[in-house]
């Protein structure tokens, strides 16, 4: 699996996941998550584990997100019980908000969790590649956003580690005085981080030929049109908006098409873009399907959700790279 | 290859001018060591080197730095990469990627090098620092010795005009630090590379430089020859304080030096005390840890007694730092088991008796958490129920008087090391655990913190050190380890483990036989009676004598 495909998967999942609140396909598409998280996790391609903090955030999400919900939401036919009429939370406490809830919850931590894996995957020297060599500017965000979240975690081990031996309370409130030196190591090792990629060179051939950023100006010339003809009601203009984005497009796959071709495109990397490709369009032909109910809502009246198999193998093919995935780390 | 004319810079938020260089050049081809104390402006320096200051930093910059004719001011650093090779001080900060063949390739794709000259240059920068069997590994399993070579082979990757580097051998094991200053001496004199590079730790950087810069306050106060200028360095090195003993003018620039000065030695075994062994308090029995899919302890057991200094020493990757934070809870291990005073390690133990361990890891920035590094010391003062004399004692002897009110990002990286040393130091913690404590510190300083660490010892606690400084370790260690491959190869006292080994013999026993472990040694025994050395220059052999050694 390279990078690109990993990409693929991650939005896959993504946009599967919080499209839908039915109980089933979020019961698959974790159900897949969970065995790709295993297998990434023993595996470690990159030699990173998948990160644990997600399990916590799952924790602390869905139970979270089902009170909030319940207590929110005065929407429903079964109610549980009836508060008192408080501002805001007083009234009827619906199942339907708490199921509803309880499945926003997992859908978040789900998402999450996807990301968390990700970052375990995520080949850099990869990812870097495939941004063009003029969008400079870009291709530093990216860098420094995906050295972000490790240089986070690791300043945050490092700190909960020093903590362990500075304080005789095991709480969050112990972690409450790290927080600051968190943020200032990860604000500093992104500074270094910067600094690394200036003294590598990066953008070097930029500052050597300057051109025209076509690609950027299109891209908002393009998003400005859409806007414009969506608010005015233009349809030539709207055309010319997506004729300026389809553009942009092309011009940024042009550029990173070299990149493309040198990623390795291994029997796996086949096997798994098939796949994907496959559940992306089950998933399509899914929204299309009145029976799949991948829109389920609890509301007004609690139901029994629908299952179509077609969405059901899509959200379950998501557990394809667990069979893919190989340590490389020796 | 370096013009530095009226140079004059300050940092954004500094009071006070960081560099002051009125006129400074560098030739191609030149090997020139900058040293200073701790804060004395080395970084900032070799950050104008490069374009980082005051392209990247900002601050306040007057004068101008010519790097082969191009002026810092007008060109990005990230142009200047194909010219100048730049390693930062913390190698943990210094690598982007994910492996190791990836990291070294960046810059040269970059700079948009062909395919196959990326890879022929990648496979020369990884020959040259004997890392090629790093090549496919991921940077994440990495030893902090090996991510430091990865990155010196970025840089030489470039083949660079000109090298910068800031205390590149800082996590190094000896045999690697010496193979990378022979590699860099070859570079110079074979290739006429010009190289620039700041250490603390000069003895093995004296003869190969061919020039001394010293640093104070942000002013150059020498600069020439090091046999010319190293007798004005603040903290003399361990060669030029041997050379006073001996009373040899000028000191001897390398050990094979002092050893010809020496003539025949012929020491004596030295009574060396050794502290006696106290209770285990913290044992590791039959530990297996991996990292990934690699094994990076082996069915190892060990005890570290109270009042004892036991130093683990090997190479880089050998397991120092794994075997460390197994036995403070902070890794767990794939089997065995480990014991804090005699009670299995668990959370409960951990909660109940974690107050009484000091530990400094390889990266002491997280130990200061405060808003400033007087808030540090009194959080733990309290946490251990020390007095404030203790404290103020201590920050004494650590000379960080003057930093307490400072916050901690205000601090150089050896002031930020002896602070960070201080505040785990604080009370009287039962366990002293540090993780390469040397880093950036000056002789006088590692001196200083080998007698606190031994006045520890003597007091009943436990410390437990690794170092790649083998000098350092020489002052201070009761018992030395050493790890190779996550197994225990040697273990024994200090004249055995260190005095008799290549690899791993401080500066004194290699000129001196494994008898003299430190300077204070070659003291004791000349003070004795001078019959413990027999000094001199070896007679002339008589004509057809062949036996070595005869006078």
């Amino acid at each position: 699996m390279n990078s690109l495909l990993w990409l693929l998967w991650a939005m896959l999942l993504a946009a599967s996941v919080s499209l839908t609140r039915n109980p089933f396909y979020l019961a698959l598409a974790c159900t897949a998550l969970a065995g790709v998280w295993v297998a990434v996790d023993g595996a470690r391609p990159l030699g990173r584990p998948a990160p644990r903090l997600p399990l916590l955030a799952g924790a602390f999400l869905l139970p979270w997100s089902t009170l909030v919900n319940a207590l929110l939401a005065h929407v429903g036919d079964r109610v549980m019980v009836r508060l008192p009429p408080w501002p805001v939370i007083g009234g009827p406490i619906t199942w339907n908000a708490v199921l509803y809830g309880a499945l926003t919850g997992l859908a978040l931590t789900a998402v999450l969790f996807g990301m968390s894996v990700l970052h375990a995957v995520l080949d850099r020297h990869e990812l870097l590649r495939l941004v063009p060599a003029d969008q400079r500017v870009l291709a530093v965000t990216l860098a420094l956003a995906l050295n972000a979240l490790p240089a986070f975690a690791s300043a945050t081990r490092d700190v909960v580690e020093a903590l362990r031996f500075r304080s005789r309370r095991r709480s969050l409130l112990a972690l409450r005085g790290g927080i600051p030196a968190v943020v200032y190591r990860g604000m500093e090792y992104s500074l270094a981080l910067a600094e690394v990629l200036e003294v590598r060179g990066f953008g070097a051939r930029l500052t050597a030929r300057r051109r025209w950023p076509i690609g950027s100006l299109l891209l908002s010339l393009g998003t400005f049109l859409v806007i414009g003809a969506v608010l005015s009601g233009f349809a030539v203009v709207l055309v010319l908006g997506f004729a300026c984005l389809a553009l942009a497009l092309a011009l940024a796959v042009r550029r990173t098409w070299p990149a493309l071709r040198a990623l390795a495109w291994s029997r796996a990397a086949s096997v798994a873009a098939g796949t994907l490709l496959l559940a992306s369009g089950l998933f399509a032909l899914g929204l299309r399907l009145p029976e799949s109910d991948i829109a389920y809502s609890p509301y007004p009246v609690l139901r029994w959700p629908g299952f179509a198999l077609p969405v059901g193998v899509a959200y379950f093919a998501l557990v394809v790279p667990a069979f893919l995935v190989r340590g490389s780390a020796r | 290859m370096i013009d530095v004319l009226g140079l004059r810079y300050r940092y954004p938020t500094a009071s006070a001018a960081a560099l002051q260089v009125s006129q400074w050049s560098v030739g191609s081809g030149e090997f020139v060591l900058v040293a200073g104390t701790s804060g004395s402006g080395k970084t900032t320096l070799l950050r104008s080197l490069v374009g980082l200051v005051p392209q990247f930093y900002g601050g306040w910059f007057g004068g101008q730095v010519r790097i082969a004719g191009r002026d810092t001011r007008c060109v990005r650093p990230a142009a200047l990469a194909e010219l100048v090779g730049y390693i930062g001080q913390e190698p943990e900060t210094q690598t982007l990627l994910d492996r190791v063949r990836d990291e070294v390739a960046f810059a040269l794709e970059n700079l948009g090098l062909p395919p196959g000259t990326v890879a022929a240059r990648v496979e020369e920068a990884l020959d040259l620092l004997g890392i090629a069997h790093l090549r496919d590994r991921a940077l994440e399993t990495l030893s902090g010795g090996e991510r430091q070579r990865v990155t010196l082979a970025a840089a030489l990757a470039l083949r660079p005009r000109l090298l910068v580097l800031d205390e590149p051998t800082s996590q190094l094991d000896p045999w690697a630090a010496d193979a990378l200053v022979e590699t860099l001496r070859r570079l110079v004199e074979e290739l006429g590379m010009t190289v620039v590079l700041a250490e603390h730790r000069v003895d093995r950087l004296l003869a190969p430089a061919t020039r001394l810069a010293i640093l104070r306050r942000g002013e150059f106060v020498a600069d020439g020859p090091p046999r010319a200028t190293v007798d004005l360095l603040a903290e003399p090195p361990l060669l030029v304080q041997l050379s006073r003993l001996f009373g040899w003018h000028p000191p001897a620039l390398s050990v094979a030096e002092a050893k010809r000065r020496l003539g025949i030695a012929l020491p004596g075994v030295l009574e060396r005390a050794s502290a006696p062994a106290g209770e285990p308090v913290l044992e590791l029995e039959r530990v297996t840890c991996r990292l990934g899919p690699r094994p990076v302890l082996s069915d190892l057991s060990v005890a570290f007694e109270a009042g004892r200094v036991t130093v683990l020493v090997g190479r880089n990757g050998a397991g120092k730092t794994t075997l460390l934070r197994v036995a403070l809870g902070l890794q767990r291990c794939e089997r065995g088991r480990v014991r804090w005073f005699g009670r299995v390690l668990d959370r409960r133990v951990q909660a109940t008796t974690a107050h009484a361990v000091a530990y400094v890891p390889q990266f002491p920035g997280a130990l200061l958490l405060g808003a400033r590094f007087a808030d540090d010391l009194e959080s733990v003062r309290r946490l251990r129920g020390a007095t404030a004399r203790d404290v103020a004692e201590l920050v004494e002897r650590f000379e960080l008087a003057d930093l307490v009110e400072r916050h901690p990002a205000d601090l150089s990286s050896g002031e930020r090391q002896r602070a960070a040393l201080a505040v785990a130091l604080v009370g009287k913690p039962a366990i002293v655990v540090l993780d390469e404590p040397t880093r950036g510190l000056g002789l006088r300083h590692k001196e200083g913190l080998a007698a606190e660490l031994r006045r520890r010892a003597a007091e009943g606690a436990a410390v437990v050190v690794t170092t790649h400084d083998i000098d350092f370790a020489a002052l201070l260690a009761d018992r030395v380890l050493l790890l190779a491959d996550g197994r225990i190869v040697a273990d024994g006292p200090p004249e055995r483990v260190l005095g008799e080994t290549l690899a791993y013999a401080p500066l004194v026993s290699r000129v001196l036989g494994p008898g003299f472990l430190s300077l204070a040694d070659v003291a004791r025994a000349l003070a004795a009676d001078g019959t413990a050395i027999v000094t001199g220059f070896p007679a002339p052999r008589p004509e057809g004598c062949d036996s070595p050694g005869a006078r």
